[in-house]
């Protein structure tokens, strides 16, 4: 009994020596990525800004279909869903309010995130992955070019930039598609349905929709580079690329209650 | 003046057994140093730690003198512009061209204009007998083209120091004699380093000052080693 709780607990401070390993890891990571983005080292700019773009077009352009639909059916289902609660508590007019709290404040950067994790997360931690099983990463290395400036840092800007641009994207869809949907079943005027969605956004609002997209691009970017650099074997590429996705996602949905009570909480 | 590459006690560890026991290894300026051995025995890890990409558990590598352990990150790196490797896969940037990826070190390098390093790319890619394919990305060639465009990306920058890792496997007869010209050309007329491991050292021996076998983690003189270096016109 003794000898199984002293196991449990050397388990368990082990682990947690792990995590706490790991974080530091990413941290030193993103740190270093943040450096680079005002230093592209050695690599000519011409090449880096390449790399940004391309990772622009595989995670914000290649991106748009997608977070389109969720986002024209999530304003479709929220208008909905708003107009046969509401008129039950007499309060039809709000209906811009809610809109607002929960595509531009939440379900907007969140939605996105989860795209983007999904398409782009997994498939950079997997091709960086297969970067470091095809020697690629130590070819960098001897031919004195910084993976973290080659790699890391156009992944980082990029997949900000995108999700930046995605979360604005996902929020003008999704009140096009209650815009639709209100005009249609009962008969809102446009004009009218635009002024109460515009009456109830705050700068507040497009600041907190903008920054969690910036936080969630950036940890996306850092958190898959840093499973993909990580990998050790062809074995462990799908693992990285699963790893990342659960690691973004943990992080993300953590960090979504930190940035929102950081804005609101006064 | 010091040697160019020295090794001091070597020992290398990655699993349950010691790959290398204690390598002591100094390479003169100017030589070329071939390396053999039965496969897994730690050639190309030798390589590896020569390069600074693996961390010796015990001993330390010195490039002209300098301890490669006590250079910082960005020391580290620059000194690596000297230095041009041939990875036993090739290595090449799978979203880069192949002129990109042959570039790639020029660019770094940051001392060539657009033009220079068009028409050093171009010539290069012609000794390494690489035609028409700059536009090509890796996954469209063959295992010897690919090779031939790995050399091509060690020798873009005329390296001090060359560590090559098997460089004709994969290449016909012809395709590997000429890359073997162009090596030793490399050597003899710019005084290059080079160290290299291959499987057919007899290749080498009219070329090779020393000619080592790897076994059990030490590194010993192979039975058919010459005394001096050949010139290129002599040993063909």
């Amino acid at each position: 009994m003794k000898y199984a709780l002293v196991r449990l607990i050397y388990g368990a401070g082990e682990k947690t020596v792990a995590i706490a390993g790991e974080i530091h890891s990413v941290l030193a990571l993103f740190l270093r990525a943040v450096q680079g983005c005002f230093s592209p080292g050695r690599v000519l700019s011409a090449s880096f800004f390449a790399q940004i773009s391309r990772q622009i077009l595989y995670t914000g352009v290649e991106a748009m279909g997608l977070v389109g639909i969720i986002a024209f059916f999530c304003g479709v289902t929220i208008v909905l869903q708003s107009m046969t609660t509401m008129p039950q508590f007499g309060v039809t007019e709000y209906f811009g309010n809610i809109l607002v709290v929960a595509v531009v404040r939440e379900l907007g950067p969140f939605f996105t995130s989860l795209v983007v994790i999904g398409r782009s997360g997994a498939a950079l931690a997997a091709y960086i992955g297969t970067m470091r099983v095809n020697k690629e990463i130590d070819a960098l290395e001897v031919m004195g070019i910084d993976p973290v400036h080659f790699v890391v840092v156009p992944a980082l800007a990029g997949m900000t930039l995108s999700m930046i641009c995605l979360n604005c994207y996902f929020d003008i869809i999704a009140i096009i598609g209650g815009l639709v949907v209100a005009n249609i079943t009962v008969q809102v005027p446009f004009g009218i349905f635009t002024g109460k969605v515009l009456e109830a956004l705050s700068w507040v609002d497009i600041l907190l929709s903008g920054s969690k997209g910036m936080v969630f691009g950036a940890v996306i970017a850092i958190v898959s580079c840093w499973y993909g650099l990580a990998v050790a074997n062809i074995r462990a590429v799908p693992q990285a690329a699963m790893r990342a996705v659960v690691g973004s996602m943990t992080v993300t949905i953590i960090l979504n209650i930190v940035v929102t009570v950081g804005f609101y909480a006064r | 003046m010091p040697a160019e590459l020295t090794l001091e006690g070597v020992f290398y560890k990655p699993g349950t057994f010691p790959l290398l026991r204690g390598i002591d290894l100094t390479v003169e300026r100017g030589s070329i140093v071939v390396v053999s051995g039965r496969s897994g025995c730690g050639k190309s890890s030798l390589l590896e730690i020569c390069a600074g990409l693996k961390r010796p558990d015990r001993g330390r590598v010195l490039w002209d003198g300098t301890p490669i352990a006590s250079l910082s990150r960005e020391a580290l790196l620059a000194e690596r512009l000297r230095i041009g490797f041939v990875f036993q896969q090739h290595a090449l940037i799978s979203n880069y061209s192949i002129f990109e990826n042959i570039a790639l070190p020029l660019r770094t390098k940051g001392t060539a204009t657009e033009r220079e390093i068009e028409i050093r790319v171009r010539q290069i890619m012609e000794e390494v007998a690489l035609f028409d394919v700059d536009r090509e990305f890796p996954e469209s060639l063959s295992v010897g083209q690919l090779r031939s465009a790995s050399i091509a990306r060690a020798l873009v920058t005329d390296p001090d120091l060359l560590l090559l890792d098997e460089p004709v496997s994969g290449q016909d007869p012809r395709t590997a004699e000429g890359i073997r010209r162009v090596l030793v050309r490399h050597q003899q007329q710019r005084a290059r380093t080079i160290v290299m491991i291959s499987h057919d050292p007899d290749l080498w021996v009219p070329f090779a000052v020393r000619t080592l076998q790897l076994e059990n983690g030490k590194l010993m003189p192979a039975a058919r080693a010459s005394a001096t270096a050949v010139p290129v016109g002599e040993g063909e």
